[in-house]
């Protein structure tokens, strides 16, 4: 069973109220039975039903069952189990005496463990597949036939936009992109539907930035419909980036059968989970090192307001775990998870981190060379020192080179750094951004630290 | 930079400004020239969209003048044990609780084991004390923030209180509010030097500012003659007819009235001593073996005994429902030093309140407020004789409930406190408070019996009994495991269970657990 610093279960929580909760129920009076074996963690816990909520957690690979009708996930029973475990670990007795309930559900997560070898297909006639590939490739045809359609009207409204300049964009409204993102929907190119609907999420109030803002937002698209427009003279890779962006979007479940797909088994670091909100949709990243391979990974999940994610990685903590990669041209690509073991907060790596923000430039360049688009990218840089002109934060590398901290790093955070370091040089993961940095992580010998 | 001249252009349109790509990075004219375009407006895009990329991609870092921050001294003590940590993590996780309370305890210990904080652990106890009353104990907090705390706190101006200015410093350069604090502070510890600051800027501060001051005096008394002499003087200034006709003169003449009439040595306060005597007389009864004293007020107002005189004399103006005696008792009462009316009646307070309600032309009302006017008096001088006395027989109320924090504990043990109610019952917790002490097993359980009632109170009580936790001896927890596992079947008792005796519980839990450290 790994052990969970309270930091990284607050990580888990699906928002603020789940997180208050969960500290609310991280209290021994409150649990009716508590139990942890080997693998996993359960509890009882009086909620406003009849009988007690059953509550468990597989500690090794932080997935968790409840009895509670909570559409939340995980809910904060699971959340103040946690808790519960974070802080009272000493005084939990271990037991191999798992309840039937929680021995069932442990039973047959490691049988669905252990049965999850690459699936075989099943054998079809020639004929079937046959007419399946006929049915796919007309199928394709069809989209891509709608989506150049689309493609060419967006390009048309672009250079309508730059014909007669951006002066009255910010009048314009919010109502005026929505309705060509909507028939970018409407074309089956919703990727190029997100690209509009990026000029409204431009600050039109911020007089001195917006209108490079607009004109960034403008060249981004058009270099997407150029290639959208040049698909067959691009290499494959960088092709299945424009679909991508256009808006084909990754099959995982075919992906994770195809055999010819890009697989890497390592343990996975998990530098940090970040979730945003756009409207309904919760978008959720877990940004990845192979501690072997030294490779980075994102895993990308989609969710309708608080439903749950398909993937919950804790951050701090390396699952060794095979990763198949989406096909694509960038440094920095999507991944999913085809198998999951055991979790660990022992990080040896021999992985060599950037030397200072001149080569971390030069790493963006590479990005860039390789996909354009690149707005994510993950660096981890050595001997950096946070330092201040009395207003602005920055992180300074050794040589004297700073850049400026993302506004997102909260206060809390920069005093919790300095109070860690001492204003000693550390070796930090980080979210390179527009103009700014954000810092994941620190690493520290054989451990890694969340911010 | 290119990518500006860019923007200008955009702003305006291509069919205004079509591109001039003079404006452009040789490299980038170059490649354009290799992908010719006619079309104007993927002309402008193209090149937009390669300046962007050029330029995002050279985008050198900044380079500071800055110097390195310093680095933090090594810590000279001893890092608190594993144990601390993990009481720490639970305390600060804990949201209803006054947690700043047992830090100080904790703290406390620290500072005679000579340890200092976790480094993990310091910015969310500083921002607890930064919350919390914690900040007003800045050598506390100094001596377990050890160095990495103190070098910390020069980041963050809201942990100013971990590098307290000197008083000097306060008194010269703070705001009035740090001032204000400063003062009351060292009143009580050295009340001739906080006169001294006083005085210094007398001369300079408005009459709001005096006011203050002049509370501050009131507020915690002293003997000092060079005090009495300065507000005798002060009084005698706002006393000139010119003077009083301003209404902020007016009501620092009511502070200093105020204050003068609390000390037995003013010039005031024997002023109406010798007045009042001689509405004093003593009957002779029983061929004089006894005698039974009494006010007798003139038949016809003299000098002293008039609504000019006495307004004057207060600076308050006389309500229309009262009579002029009873104008005189109710401010005499509220207003003079208690041993006043021991000076000139019997000794004893209860037969002193009867010969005053006695006094013709006294009316109802004050007959029955004598004692709330009386104990006013005796709260504000911290007249201990007077308050054991009241406290012995009066009832326990909003009036009397300050008076038990003048008491020594071995006064108040002796109490009986079978006048406590529900009403008044977290009031007393409170008054008893302020002594900082641990109390008895056998006062903390009648305490904690009184406030685990399921009444209308729980709230109040909670946290009175919460704000209250030092004070409770530890080992009254097996009476409120008790109490937990009683059945309550209603909500009010449930209520208490989950309100009070389990957040009690916790907290002398956690007492228990520091005491073990």
């Amino acid at each position: 069973m790994n052990h969970f610093s309270k930091q990284q279960v607050e990580q888990l929580a699906p928002d603020a109220s789940s997180l208050k909760a969960g500290k609310d129920l991280a209290n021994l009076a409150k649990w009716v039975t508590l139990g942890i074996s080997d693998r996993a963690l359960w509890g009882e816990v009086q909620g406003s039903g009849k009988n007690p909520y059953q509550t468990q957690v597989d500690g090794n690979s932080t997935a968790f069952k409840c009895s509670c009708p909570s559409r939340k996930f995980p809910c904060k029973h699971g959340l103040g189990l946690l808790f519960l475990f974070a802080e009272n670990a000493a005084n939990l007795k271990q037991t191999n005496d798992e309840p039937a309930w929680v021995k069932e559900w442990m039973d047959k997560r490691q049988e669905k463990a252990e049965k999850q070898t690459p699936s075989v297909s099943e054998e079809k006639t020639d004929d079937s597949d046959e007419k399946k590939a006929k049915q796919k490739t007309k199928t394709q045809d069809d989209r891509l036939a709608n989506a150049q359609v689309g493609a060419a009207e967006l390009e048309l409204w672009l250079k309508d936009l730059v014909r007669n300049g951006f002066l009255s964009i910010p009048d314009k409204g919010a109502a005026y992109f929505e309705r060509t993102a909507a028939r970018m929907v409407d074309a089956k190119a919703s990727g190029l539907g997100n690209f509009v609907k990026g000029f409204n999420r431009v600050n039109y109030y911020n007089g001195t930035t917006w209108q490079s803002d607009v004109l960034e937002q403008a060249a981004k698209t058009f270099l997407t419909l150029e290639g959208f427009k040049n698909l067959e003279k691009l290499t494959p890779s960088v092709s299945d980036d424009i679909k991508s962006l256009v808006g084909w979007s990754a099959k995982q479940k075919e992906l994770l059968e195809d055999e010819n797909a890009e697989s890497l088994t390592d343990e996975w670091l998990t530098l940090a989970r970040i979730t945003e909100r756009e409207d309904d949709l919760t978008i959720q990243r877990h940004y990845l090192l192979g501690l072997q391979s030294h490779r980075f990974a994102m895993i990308l999940d989609f969710a309708y307001k608080n439903l749950a994610m398909p993937t919950l990685l804790m951050p701090a903590t390396a699952t060794k775990a095979t990763l198949v990669f989406q096909p694509s041209n960038a440094l920095l690509r999507r991944a999913f998870i085809k198998n999951q073991g055991a979790n660990t907060t022992n990080i040896t790596t021999e992985f060599k981190p950037l030397a200072d923000w001149t080569a971390a430039q030069h790493d963006i360049v590479q990005h860039f060379q390789k996909f354009p688009w690149a707005d994510d990218i993950i660096q981890v840089i050595a001997d950096l020192t946070l330092t201040t002109d009395g207003t602005v934060w920055f992180l300074r590398d050794r040589g004297g080179a700073i850049l400026k901290l993302n506004p997102q790093f909260a206060e809390e955070k920069i005093w919790q750094l300095l109070a860690v370091s001492g204003g000693i040089a550390k070796t930090f993961a980080v979210l390179r951004t527009r103009e700014t940095v954000l810092p994941l992580g620190i690493f520290e010998e054989n451990s890694y630290q969340i911010l | 930079m290119a990518w500006n001249e860019l923007v200008k252009m955009a702003l305006l349109g291509t069919e205004k400004i079509p591109l001039q790509t003079a404006v452009l990075p040789h490299k980038i004219r170059e490649i354009l020239e290799k992908l010719p375009e006619n079309d104007r407006e993927a002309a402008f895009l193209k090149a937009a969209a390669l300046t962007w990329l050029y330029e995002k991609a050279g985008q050198k870092p900044d380079r500071t003048p800055l110097p390195n921050i310093a680095l933090a001294n090594a810590e000279t003590l001893s890092i608190t044990p594993p144990q601390y940590s993990s009481l720490f993590r639970r305390l600060l996780s804990e949201e209803k609780l006054p947690i700043h309370l047992l830090l100080t305890v904790v703290f406390e210990k620290m500072g005679t084991k000579n340890l200092v904080l976790p480094h993990d652990l310091l910015v969310s106890i500083l921002t607890v004390a930064e919350k919390t009353n914690l900040k007003k104990k800045p050598e506390l907090l100094q001596k377990v923030v050890g160095e990495r705390g103190k070098w910390l706190a020069q980041f963050n101006k809201k942990w100013s209180f971990l590098t307290p200015k000197s008083v000097d410093n306060i008194w010269l350069e703070g705001s009035n509010a740090e001032r204000r604090d400063l003062l009351e502070a060292l009143r009580q510890t050295d009340p001739t030097q906080t006169f001294g600051y006083i005085i210094q800027v007398w001369d300079e501060i408005n009459a709001n500012e005096r006011r203050g001051f002049l509370k501050l005096l009131e507020k915690y008394p002293s003997d000092n003659p060079a005090e009495l002499a300065f507000l005798e003087r002060f009084f005698e200034e706002l006393s000139d007819e010119k003077s009083m006709k301003k209404e902020v003169n007016r009501l620092m003449r009511e502070d200093v009235v105020g204050i003068l009439l609390l000390k037995p040595k003013s010039n005031l306060y024997n002023f109406i001593l010798e007045n009042f005597k001689k509405y004093v007389k003593t009957e002779k009864k029983l061929l004089g073996l006894s005698s039974k004293t009494k006010i007798v007020l003139p038949e016809v107002y003299d000098d002293f005994l008039n609504v000019e005189n006495l307004e004057r004399l207060f600076g308050v103006k006389k309500t229309g429902g009262e009579t002029i005696p009873e104008f005189m008792m109710r401010q005499f009462l509220t207003l003079l030093h208690p041993q006043f009316w021991s000076t000139i009646l019997t000794n004893y307070w209860a037969e002193d309140l009867k010969i005053i309600a006695d006094t013709e032309g006294v009316g109802k009302d004050l007959k029955k407020n004598c004692l709330t006017y009386l104990a006013a008096a005796t709260a504000k001088s911290k007249h201990r004789n007077c308050a054991l006395d009241i406290l012995k027989t009066a009832e326990i109320n909003a009036t009397t409930l300050p008076l038990f924090g003048l008491l020594t504990d071995e006064e108040l043990g002796k109490m009986a406190f079978e006048k406590l109610t529900d009403q008044n019952l977290a009031d007393f917790v409170e008054a008893l408070k302020s002594r900082n002490k641990v109390w008895s097993r056998s006062f903390s359980q009648l305490i904690i019996n009184y406030l685990a009632q399921p009444n209308d109170q729980i709230r109040r009580n909670a946290d009175a009994a919460k704000n209250a936790c030092l004070h409770f001896d530890p080992s009254i927890l097996n009476e409120l495991y008790d109490l937990s596992r009683k059945e309550f079947s209603d909500y009010k008792g449930q209520q208490l269970r989950s309100e009070l005796i389990f957040p009690m519980i916790k907290l002398l839990e956690y007492r228990l657990e520091i005491d073990r450290l």
